[in-house]
C-alpha cells in the first residue's frame, strides 16, 4: 500500500506539540522546531516523518514524485499519542534530558530486547516519575532505545532493588539486526 | 600452446566458465588475465566507511579499538578503515546500529568520491538500494539539500530505507520506480549517480558462483538497462550537471562501450576523474578503438589495486535535453 505524504493537521500538531513538550525544554523545543519539518506519511497507519525543510519545500514543488518515504520516521501516532521510532529517538537524544544511563553489560543485553535491572543504571535523570518513558543512553550517552520507568529514582539506589527490573524496553536498537534488514 | 587451448586449461584450473576466460584474454591480454585470475583467488580486505554524520574517524576508531577491533587507514580514502582483526561480527556492534559505519568495499567509495557532492545540491542515485553509495552521499551532502533516492524492487527498498534511517539521513526522499523513466517526471537534478546494474564480472572474489555462469545472453540485457537508465539520467540532468556512471565489471560491453554509444547521442563531456592511482579506461578492446576521452574514465583490477574489479566514469551534460 502506498503512503500519502501530507501536512498535519491541527490536532496532530497538538500530538506532536503535547510530545515535544515532554521530551524537551523550552529552548531546545524551539531550535529543534525551527530545524526541521515535519509531515505525515498516510497508509494502514499513521506515521509522522521528520525531515530538512528544503526537503519539505521540494516535495510541495514536485508532488507529482509520490514518495515511497521522506526523511526519517519520528513515530506513528495511535489513540492520539505518538509511539517514539528509533529515528525519533535518536533525534532528540542529544538534546534531551529525560535520558537514563546504563551500564556496558546492560547495554548488550537492552539490545537484546532485555528490560533493564536497577543495578545496571547509572545515571537516573531528573524530573521523571514512575510509569514514564525515558530515552536509554550507554555510558557514552549513545541512544540505543526507550524505555519505561517501572522503580524511581529512591527505589533504584536502594540495594535491595538491585535484582529488580526498573526499566521495560519498549524499543532497543537491536531492532535494526532482527527486521531492519 | 594456442589461446583457446590455454582458455581451457586456466579455466579448468580455476574453475571458470571457458567463456569468462576466452573473453578475458581477449580483452586483456593472457599475462593480464593470469594475473587478475590470480588476485580473484585472494579474498578482499573487509572494510568500512566512517559516517561522519554520527562520528569522527578518530572517534570511531577508538571506540572499535576499545571493543578488540584491529583497523587501518584505507590507502584509498581518509573515512575509510581496512578491519585487520574482528572479534565478532562487524555488523553486530553498538556503532553499526548507530550509523556509525557502513561494512561497503573500497571500491564503492568511488563512484560518491568521482561526483564530488557538495552541501545543498539536489542529487539523484539512480539504483539506490542497499544505500550504501546514498548513505555516503548524504553524509557528504551534511544533511543538507535533497538525496532523491531511486530504487525499483519492493523487498531492497525496505533494506535502503532502514539503512537511510539508521545513518540518520534526514534530506532523502525515496521512490520506489524503474529509473529508465524517470525522465518522464521532467525534474532536473544538479548531480546523478548511475551504479548501474551489470554482470558483476568484477565480483569474482567474493561470488564464487559467478565464475561457472556465461554471462552473454545476461550481457545482451543488462547492456540494453544501462543505456535506458543512462538515457533517463542526462534526460533528468541541468545543463552543466554531472552524471557519474560506475558498474562493478570488468566487461567493456559495459564500460568503455556504454560510454562510447553515449558520447555519440548526446552532448556530453568526460571529465577527469579526481582520484589518484586508478588505471585509465582501455582505449582499444580486440579491434575495435575508443575515442580518446575514453582514457578519462577510470577501472580498478583486482591484481593492481586489491579490489574487485571496477569502472567509473564522470560526465558533464552540455546542453540540457528535453
Amino acid at each position: 500500500m502506498s503512503l500519502v505524504f501530507r501536512e498535519l493537521t491541527n490536532e496532530e500538531e497538538t500530538i506532536l506539540q503535547t510530545e515535544l513538550d515532554y521530551w524537551l525544554e523550552e529552548k531546545e523545543l524551539l531550535s529543534f522546531k525551527k530545524e526541521n519539518s515535519f509531515l505525515i506519511a498516510e497508509g494502514k497507519w499513521c506515521e509522522l516523518v521528520i525531515t530538512t525543510k528544503n526537503v519539505e519545500r521540494f516535495f510541495k514543488e514536485n508532488a507529482q514524485i509520490s514518495p515511497y518515504s521522506i526523511g526519517i520516521t519520528f513515530g506513528e501516532i495511535k489513540n492520539r499519542k505518538i509511539l517514539l521510532s528509533l529515528g525519533g529517538a535518536e533525534e532528540l537524544c542529544t538534546i534531551s534530558r529525560k535520558k537514563l544511563r546504563i551500564n556496558e553489560t546492560a547495554e548488550q543485553l537492552f539490545l537484546y530486547q532485555r528490560d533493564i535491572l536497577s543495578k545496571s543504571i547509572i545515571g537516573y535523570p531528573t524530573h521523571v516519575n514512575k510509569g514514564q518513558k525515558i530515552l536509554v543512553t550507554n555510558p557514552q550517552g549513545d541512544c540505543l532505545g526507550v524505555g519505561q520507568l517501572l522503580l524511581s529514582r529512591e527505589e533504584v539506589a536502594r540495594v535491595e532493588n538491585a535484582e529488580k527490573i526498573a526499566v521495560k524496553n519498549l524499543k532497543d536498537l537491536g531492532w535494526y539486526l532482527r527486521k531492519g534488514k | 600452446m594456442k589461446n583457446d587451448n590455454i582458455a581451457t586449461v586456466l579455466a579448468r584450473e580455476y574453475g571458470y566458465h571457458i567463456g569468462i576466460i576466452e573473453r578475458f584474454i581477449s580483452y586483456f591480454g593472457l599475462e593480464t588475465t593470469k594475473k587478475m585470475l590470480e588476485a580473484y583467488n585472494v579474498p578482499l580486505k573487509k572494510t568500512i566507511r566512517c559516517n561522519t554524520l554520527k562520528y569522527s574517524p578518530q572517534e570511531l576508531l577508538e571506540r572499535l579499538e576499545r571493543k578488540g577491533f584491529q583497523l587501518e587507514k584505507s590507502p584509498y580514502y581518509d573515512l575509510g578503515f581496512v578491519i585487520l582483526a574482528e572479534p565478532f561480527p562487524l555488523g553486530a556492534t553498538t556503532e553499526y546500529l548507530l550509523g556509525g559505519y557502513f561494512i561497503q568495499s573500497q571500491a564503492s567509495w568511488l563512484p560518491v568520491l568521482a561526483l564530488e557532492v557538495q552541501p545543498g545540491e539536489f542529487i539523484i542515485d539512480f539504483a539506490a538500494a542497499p544505500g550504501g553509495k546514498a548513505t555516503h552521499i548524504a553524509q557528504l551532502m551534511e544533511n543538507q539539500g535533497v538525496l532523491l533516492c531511486l530504487e525499483i524492487s519492493r523487498e531492497r527498498m525496505k533494506a535502503l530505507r532502514s539503512n537511510l534511517t539508521r545513518c540518520g539521513v534526514k534530506n532523502v526522499i525515496t521512490k520506489r520506480m524503474d529509473s529508465t523513466s524517470f525522465w518522464e517526471l521532467n525534474i532536473k537534478a544538479d548531480k546523478i549517480l548511475l551504479d548501474a546494474p551489470c554482470t558483476g564480472e568484477g565480483l569474482m572474489a567474493v561470488d564464487l558462483d559467478r565464475r561457472k555462469k556465461s554471462v552473454k545472453s545476461d550481457m545482451e540485457r543488462l547492456n540494453e538497462i544501462q543505456k535506458e537508465l543512462f538515457a533517463s539520467a542526462l534526460h533528468s540532468l541541468k545543463k552543466g550537471g554531472v552524471l557519474v556512471y560506475s558498474t562493478c565489471s570488468t566487461a567493456p560491453e559495459e564500460n568503455e562501450k556504454v560510454i562510447e554509444w553515449a558520447l555519440e547521442e548526446f552532448p556530453i563531456e568526460i571529465l577527469e576523474l579526481q582520484i589518484s592511482n586508478i588505471a585509465p579506461g582501455l582505449q582499444k578492446v580486440v579491434k575495435e578503438e575508443f575515442q580518446p576521452a575514453i582514457r578519462k574514465t577510470g577501472r580498478l583490477f583486482p591484481h593492481l589495486h586489491g579490489t574487485e574489479g571496477f569502472f567509473v566514469c564522470k560526465i558533464q551534460l552540455e546542453e540540457e535535453i528535453d
